[in-house]
């Protein structure tokens, strides 16, 4: 057991050393394994993906009968609003897609199913990454950009090429975000072994982004989601920009910042990531 | 294994009498442990808490806010309103219909492990009815009457309309019958996943039925007509809508009366429709694997 574990180790800083392209070709490989493995359940996700799409027009219908009465919430019309919520829906569905394993980690932590994972010649975070893709999620980005195009016929936004950019920086800013956030969550578990519900406590924050317009929660809220947990990057910046709204945020350079401010969660969560890791000692069950 | 259960049908008062106790035993033998998972985990129980405060005190907030920016939409008072959805909320969490008897059916079901449930002499719908009931006690002790508190300080409470004791008894009564539907609509959903197999399709989309038409996050006078007919002709309201509109005094009166009987006659409908609906299920249930 101690020369596996020695074993292990020593393998740790190889692994992070292998080439995008090289990285890129054992990840397509994981995805089709995941995809034949998962070749039973094809029907349950095309249900689940219809699901998604009733459940979140559900919604929209919802804050529609809202915005019927009050035709504005927080100086925001309906279609801003749709907008907003559609962004998220994209956002979140982009990380899901790729990244939606994340929420595994606590599993593979607990169980010590990491270790074979520790002696493949491939990162483990790409690994747990690529082992299955949340197909159910193309229907979230499906209905997210969906909804961002009617939303912005509505309020005659015009399709400008450097709007298209901002919106494919922003839609994958938003995404990298919000999987850093739960990288960083689940990581947790080589300190706490359980750590899946340190993500679903974020949940209603979730919702709260993904519906309100967040100023009107008050300045300290959007301070709070701006910094600790940056929850404010993953629509409601983005959406500020692309609605030419920036000049609402605390500052405009602020919203601006989504894109960077991404790289640097997605690098604190590698770090945490790496840092746990490191710490990472098999159950040796 | 139904020639089992008829068997034990009591057919002196004696007999009734004995089955009732027994029942009550395994009532309380069944919410016990629904008590204990619920209590096992401390992180997430603070987790959910965390979850129930942001979630009451985002709807309040939206709430407030459109309070200010239009009062003469509303029906009731500012502090009524902000009840109501503080109380929403709330009994969001401990009426929840995300959880409970359709993925219990479902997970059951995928494992082939639901032929266990069945050898207990006692009826499934009852024997889930009494799991939830014991978490749902513990949640009432641990998230509810915290984020109530909490609730109540941020934002301030009206009390109920018709008095502490008439409105108050009036509300928990209507809360009492929530629960039974809410079981029962549950219950329902898990058949269907039964029948269908998919788990995750089925309860998304009764989710969002449930979600629109029992009026728990924008009360259903704000609904245009057409949608409150709708709502109005379903069970789904008389979980949220019916002990929230009896709490904030949106029906008061006689109403509070028709209410109530109303949601009873609901009640006793979805009790049926489950009774029914499990007899004819259980004849034709495959189990897989083993």
């Amino acid at each position: 057991m101690r020369r596996l574990r020695e074993r292990i180790r020593s393998r740790q800083p190889q692994q992070q050393r292998i080439g995008l392209r090289r990285a890129l070709r054992h990840w397509w490989l994981f995805v089709r394994i995941g995809w034949r493995s998962r070749a039973i359940y094809r029907a349950d996700i095309l249900l689940w993906a219809l699901g998604i799409v009733v459940i979140n027009l559900v919604e929209l219908a919802l804050l529609g009968v809202l915005l019927r009465t009050f035709t504005s919430l927080g100086g925001w019309s309906i279609w801003e609003i749709v907008y907003l919520y559609c962004a998220f829906l994209a956002a979140l569905g982009l990380q899901q897609l790729f990244t939606w394993r994340f929420i595994f980690i606590q599993d593979y932590v607990q169980e010590g199913t990491l270790d074979p994972l520790l002696l493949r010649p491939s990162p483990p975070l790409l690994q747990i990454a690529g082992s299955e893709l949340a197909y159910k999620d193309l229907a979230h980005i499906g209905l997210g950009l969906a909804g961002i195009a009617v939303a912005a016929a509505r309020i005659g936004l015009p399709w400008t090429p450097s709007r298209l950019v901002w919106l494919v920086i922003l839609l994958t800013s938003g995404a990298v975000v919000l999987g850093g956030i739960t990288l960083a969550l689940c990581s947790l578990a080589f300190w706490t072994v359980r750590s899946r519900v340190f993500l679903f406590g974020t949940e209603e924050l979730q919702e709260l982004f993904q519906h309100f317009p967040a100023h009107i929660f008050g300045k300290w809220f959007l301070r709070l989601t701006s910094t600790v947990l940056p929850f404010a990057f993953v629509n409601y910046y983005p959406t500020l920009i692309l609605l030419g709204r920036a000049d609402q945020a605390p500052s405009p350079l602020l919203a601006y910042a989504s894109p960077l401010m991404a790289l640097v969660v997605a690098g604190v969560a590698l770090g945490i990531w790496r840092l746990g890791l490191r710490r990472y000692q098999s159950t040796g069950s | 294994m139904s020639a089992a259960v008829g068997a034990r049908r009591p057919t002196t008062a004696r007999a009734a009498w004995r089955s009732a106790l027994h029942h009550l035993a395994l009532l309380r033998a069944f919410s016990r442990q629904g008590l204990q998972v619920r209590l096992a985990y401390r992180s997430e129980f603070w987790m959910h808490l965390l979850n129930t405060v942001v979630k009451m005190a985002a709807i309040a907030t939206v709430w407030r806010v459109l309070y200010h920016q239009s009062p003469d939409a509303f029906p009731i008072g500012r502090r009524q309103m902000v009840t109501y959805a503080i109380l929403a909320a709330l009994s969001s969490e401990l009426l929840t219909w995300w959880e409970g008897p359709h993925f219990y059916l479902g997970m059951r079901i995928r494992l082939g492990t639901l032929v266990g449930d069945l050898l207990r002499p006692i009826s499934l719908p009852y024997q889930l009815f009494s799991i939830r009931l014991g978490e749902s006690l513990a949640l009432l002790v641990t998230i509810t009457a915290p984020a109530l508190l909490i609730g109540g300080l941020a934002f301030g409470l009206a009390p109920p309309a018709g008095g502490y004791l008439a409105g108050g008894a009036a509300f928990a009564v209507s809360l009492c019958l929530s629960f039974v539907v809410l079981h029962c609509l549950n219950f329902l959903a898990g058949i269907v996943v039964i029948l269908t197999t998919s788990v995750e399709g089925v309860a998304t989309a009764y989710h969002g039925v449930m979600t629109i038409l029992s009026g728990w996050l924008i009360p259903l006078w704000f609904y245009p007509a057409w949608l409150r007919a709708v709502a109005d002709a379903l069970p789904f309201r008389t979980v949220f809508f019916t002990p929230l509109s009896v709490y904030v005094g949106f029906v008061h009166g006689s109403g509070v009366a028709w209410a109530l009987a109303e949601q009873l006659g609901w009640t006793a409908a979805m009790v049926l429709a489950v009774a029914g609906a499990w007899r004819g299920v259980r004849r034709r249930l495959v189990i897989q694997g083993g």
